[in-house]
């Protein structure tokens, strides 16, 4: 990249050496010299930062994927993110279902960022947008409800049923007035909503079917959060991680503390190991608000590829369904099931290699092939280093209006307050060397991120702010404020949306809500925000959007 | 898409300039408007660009969509009678096609309404759905509730469904030929829903450019009765950056969005359209063809690029364009831009049909790299001669 640059510049001096008469040197002068640039004008370092500010500048290749060679396979893998997956038995991204949650990754991801709002009313995943997914919990536990697969499925494949009637679902936004009637001190007003969301018993297939709910059940929202840049976090060396973890602990500033489940006493606590597919290493968690992932590679991407459409690849010949077996079991039983059942096998066996799809009872026929580990390959081993390849790859776009003195100044503001502290500017990668810990990848086919340094402005680590509808456990991992500023251009979303049910409508929101509950772990720095002159609270707002 | 950093180009840039400039007659004083000149040029692109160039092809792209639902209508209703003929089917593929024609010559357009809305994923996903769609007929049959979204995807709709109704290939499969005219009645009954959801988008989408008020009173009650408006104004919001209302702070963005778009479709013609089938491995990518039933690859291919053209050069003698701003600061940037656009649709057209069993040729690797590398390239120069200050 750097190479081509190069060139690129060296033609274009020649072209304006010989022919650029009318440039008036006094109009380049706003022009940043590139030597004066700050470091953080290049969010995803050198190897990692595109430059585009319109409604794609989420879709770039880093330049770490031209380096690699890997522009070929990054643009395969970009199509099976943005294409829907087929219900087909072969031919062109086939294998969708027999039940599934969205039919492609772009519906949750609409320009490369996280999902829209939901709006109120029903929950409908049908259409490109709502980013969210349901979580279906217990309340007394907090876990999650064994008799739905963790991300519930609301579309399935005839003859089977749907584990969840989406329609039957509602959505509805409640107002919240903080201690402060909602204003700030000079007078300026915002409004806060939350989302509550209702699911009847009705809506749940296998209750339907007969089967007795063990325990009560309640159901959040979650959105995804933004794709672009993981690849740089994952980059972050293990031991720079965990000086965080130890940094926060000895500082002792936040009136939670940190999540006892990660980390406690200066060590690892909880990590993440993978002893189905993998060897079991443990590795530090990094990725997801609930911090249940480690390295990418085996991470929420690689997981939802699988897990959203149901399309089984080599290392996965089997489908993502409710852990207590449920489904399995209710649908076998279901008549109307099992009178579709021999012309659906036969389109997905159609040599009828599997005996225990074919030949006993019904019911002991479809038990066996939705829970079969033997599944035929539906993507490619090719297709799916393409699509890590993509996911690895993707760039975090250059901070835009960088010559606009209010976003440094926003800056400043950001770090003098607080705001900083959870949301770390800025890192630098290790050697990244990537892992995985499922074993399907080496790493050397990946682009890699070594010596970068980045601006995500998060601290990687857990803590509460007690929202009104929290998020399940309420740990929820700082989010990376790069490029979150381009939602509303790269969606046309009409909010930002903001957190992670989107529950802000604009910057404004979001900084208050960290701050609604005394419990909260930025109440203080949310007090200084609010006693902060009007200006400097639009320039804080303007390096947010700006970054 | 490789994006230049624009502040280090520019730096390059104005040191070489310190050397050469050799006239100041083209002050960027304020001028009407307190527009920057720079500002000015790119308004009065943008202007040209939305009215000459996005709102006539959105409009024959609907206006097709009408008449292929009438024509879809007509052969229902004549298969019921027992009169339907090859000439009925051949007619609304011709009004296909030409539908087809104005979505491809719009492909360099696709941000803003066409995918804020999802109606790009809506019109023209592929491959069609097959198993979904058999499952969808027996529904049909059986008398059972149905609609053409419960897949849940987007498999079902569009273009390409709609192909595989009224076209198939001859045995040889070298040639496209109309349907039979042996359909089953849950089959039309299919077609002329996904042919009726296809215009409601298309109008939709012209609507969402040009603001429901200003398309034809026909149009207005389709979307009326399909209860679906936006209530926007792309086109306006592009015609007026700057002012309250619009989403572009100045026409600098709007036209970096335009290029954008130019470099997105460049990509996926040379890298994927063609690229993947020409150089992938596997069965799926030698079959990653688009239109399969009316081989109309080649020509959609060269629309997609001259989409590009329209919205770099504008779509009629005279059109203010970007290409005029360009040719204002960098003569040889824009004969290049241009040169690469010819070069681009000469390759396409190189390669024979049917693109399916051409696809691994000589012809096929050329075009890969003058539009996939070449074309792509000069755009991301354009991009960046856009982004520099001046």
């Amino acid at each position: 990249m750097k190479k081509k640059i190069s060139i690129f510049v060296a033609g274009t001096l020649l072209a304006a050496a010989t022919s650029a008469c009318s440039d008036d040197d006094n109009r380049i002068t706003d022009t940043p010299d590139p030597e004066e640039l700050p470091e953080w004008y290049y969010a995803g370092g050198q190897l990692g930062t595109s430059y585009l500010a319109t409604s794609d500048a989420l879709e770039q290749p880093a330049p770490a994927v031209e380096n690699a060679g890997l522009f070929r396979s990054f643009k395969n893998g970009e199509a099976l993110f943005e294409k829907p997956f087929m219900t087909n038995a072969s031919g062109v991204r086939h294998g969708l279902g027999p039940v599934y949650i969205r039919s492609s990754c772009i519906h949750c991801h609409p320009g490369y960022s996280h999902g829209k709002r939901v709006e109120e009313g029903s929950f409908k995943t049908g259409e490109i947008g709502n980013g969210c997914l349901l979580v279906v919990y217990n309340p007394a536990t907090e876990a999650y409800v064994s008799w739905l697969a963790g991300m519930p499925q609301s579309h399935a494949v005839a003859p089977f049923k749907a584990p969840l009637d989406e329609s039957k679902i509602k959505v509805s936004w409640l107002t919240q007035v903080d201690e402060w009637g909602n204003k700030f001190p000079d007078g300026e007003t915002y409004e806060l909503i939350y989302p509550e969301v209702t699911m009847p018993r009705d809506a749940i297939y296998v209750a339907n079917q007969g089967y007795e709910l063990p325990e009560d059940y309640a159901v959040k929202l979650e959105s995804t959060i933004g794709i672009y840049g993981s690849g740089l976090l994952d980059a972050i060396d293990d031991a720079d991680l965990k000086a965080q973890y130890q940094q926060e602990e000895r500082d002792g500033y936040m009136q939670n503390g940190l999540n006892p489940a990660i980390f406690q006493n200066g060590e690892w606590t909880g990590l993440y190991a993978n002893s189905l597919q993998g060897d079991g290493t443990g590795y530090p968690r990094r990725f997801t608000y609930a911090l249940s992932r480690g390295p990418l590679m085996d991470a929420a991407g690689a997981n939802a590829i699988w897990n959203i459409t149901n399309v089984t690849r080599s290392d996965r010949r089997y489908h993502y369904l409710d852990g207590a077996g449920t489904y399995a079991e209710y649908s076998s039983k279901d008549p109307e099931v099992q009178a579709g059942f021999d012309e659906y096998i036969a389109r997905i066996d159609p040599d009828r290699t599997h005996d225990e799809w074919w030949n006993g009872s019904m019911e002991n026929r479809i038990k066996a092939y939705l829970t079969s580990k033997e599944l035929p390959v539906e993507m490619t081993d090719e297709e799916y280093t393409d699509l890590m390849v993509w996911h690895r790859g993707l760039a975090v776009p250059a901070v835009r209006d960088i010559d606009n003195p209010e976003v440094a100044r926003g800056k400043k503001l950001f770090e003098e307050i607080g705001c900083a502290y959870c949301h770390r500017p800025s890192w630098k990668t290790g050697d990244d060397v990537v892992r995985d810990p499922a074993n399907f990848f080496r790493g050397d086919e990946m682009p890699r991120y070594p010596h970068q340094t980045i601006w995500p402005y998060t601290d990687m680590v857990q803590h509460k702010l007690h929202m009104t509808n929290d998020i399940r456990t309420g740990w929820c991992r700082t989010a990376p404020l790069w490029a979150r500023g381009l939602h509303q251009k790269v969606t046309g979303a009409a909010t930002a949306d903001r957190l992670h049910d989107c529950r802000a409508r604009n910057a404004i929101e979001a900084i208050m809500w960290h701050g609604v509950s005394t419990q909260s772990d930025a109440r203080h720095t949310v007090e200084k925000f609010r006693n902060l002159p009007r200006e400097d609270r639009d320039a804080i707002v303007t390096f947010l959007d700006a970054i | 898409m490789k994006f230049y950093n624009p502040f280090l180009l520019a730096a390059f840039v104005a040191a070489g300039s310190i050397f050469t400039s050799c006239s100041d007659d083209n002050n960027d004083g304020p001028v009407v408007d307190e527009l920057s000149v720079k500002e000015q040029s790119l308004k009065n692109a943008a202007e040209c660009y939305i009215d000459n160039t996005v709102l006539p092809t959105y409009g024959a792209m609907a206006d097709a969509a009408i008449e292929l639902y009438d024509l879809c209508e007509t052969i229902q209703q004549k298969h019921a009678a027992g009169t339907l003929t090859t000439a009925d089917i051949t007619a609304a593929g011709n009004a296909w096609k030409k539908s087809r024609k104005n979505w491809e010559l719009s492909e360099a357009f696709l941000f803003g309404p066409a995918t804020n809305h999802n109606i790009d994923p809506h019109i023209d996903s592929w491959p069609l759905d097959r198993a979904a769609m058999d499952d969808l007929l027996r529904d049909i049959r059986a008398g059972k509730a149905w609609n053409i979204d419960n897949n849940g995807g987007y498999g079902l709709l569009g273009f390409h469904s709609i192909e595989y109704v009224l076209f198939e290939l001859s045995s040889d499969e070298n040639s496209s030929l109309p349907h039979s005219t042996d359909y089953t009645p849950e089959e039309l009954v299919y077609l002329v829903t996904v042919a009726e959801d296809l215009r409601n988008q298309c109008v939709c989408l012209e609507a969402c450019w040009a603001g429901t008020d200003n398309i034809s009173a026909e149009k207005q009650a389709i979307l009326e009765d399909a209860d679906l408006d936006y209530g926007e104004d792309y086109g306006w919001e592009m015609k007026n950056a700057r002012q309250a209302g619009s989403r572009f702070k100045t026409f600098q963005a709007v036209a970096e969005e335009i290029i954008s778009g130019c470099n997105t479709i460049a990509d996926e013609v040379g890298n994927t359209k063609i690229g993947r089938p020409h150089q992938g491995s596997s069965d799926e990518d030698k079959n990653y063809i688009e239109s399969p039933y009316s081989l109309n690859s080649i020509e959609d291919f060269a629309d997609n690029i001259i989409s590009i053209r329209n919205s770099y050069c504008g779509s009629i003698a005279g059109d203010a364009s970007i290409s005029d701003y360009v040719k204002s600061v960098n003569p040889d940037l824009d004969a290049k831009m241009i040169k690469a656009i010819d070069d681009a649709i000469t390759a396409i057209r190189a390669i024979p049909e049917p693109f399916t069993k051409t696809a691994t040729g000589s012809e096929a690797e050329n075009a890969v790299k003058v539009v996939g590398t070449d074309l792509v390239k000069v755009i991301d120069e354009v991009h960046a001669e856009i982004v520099r200050n001046r």
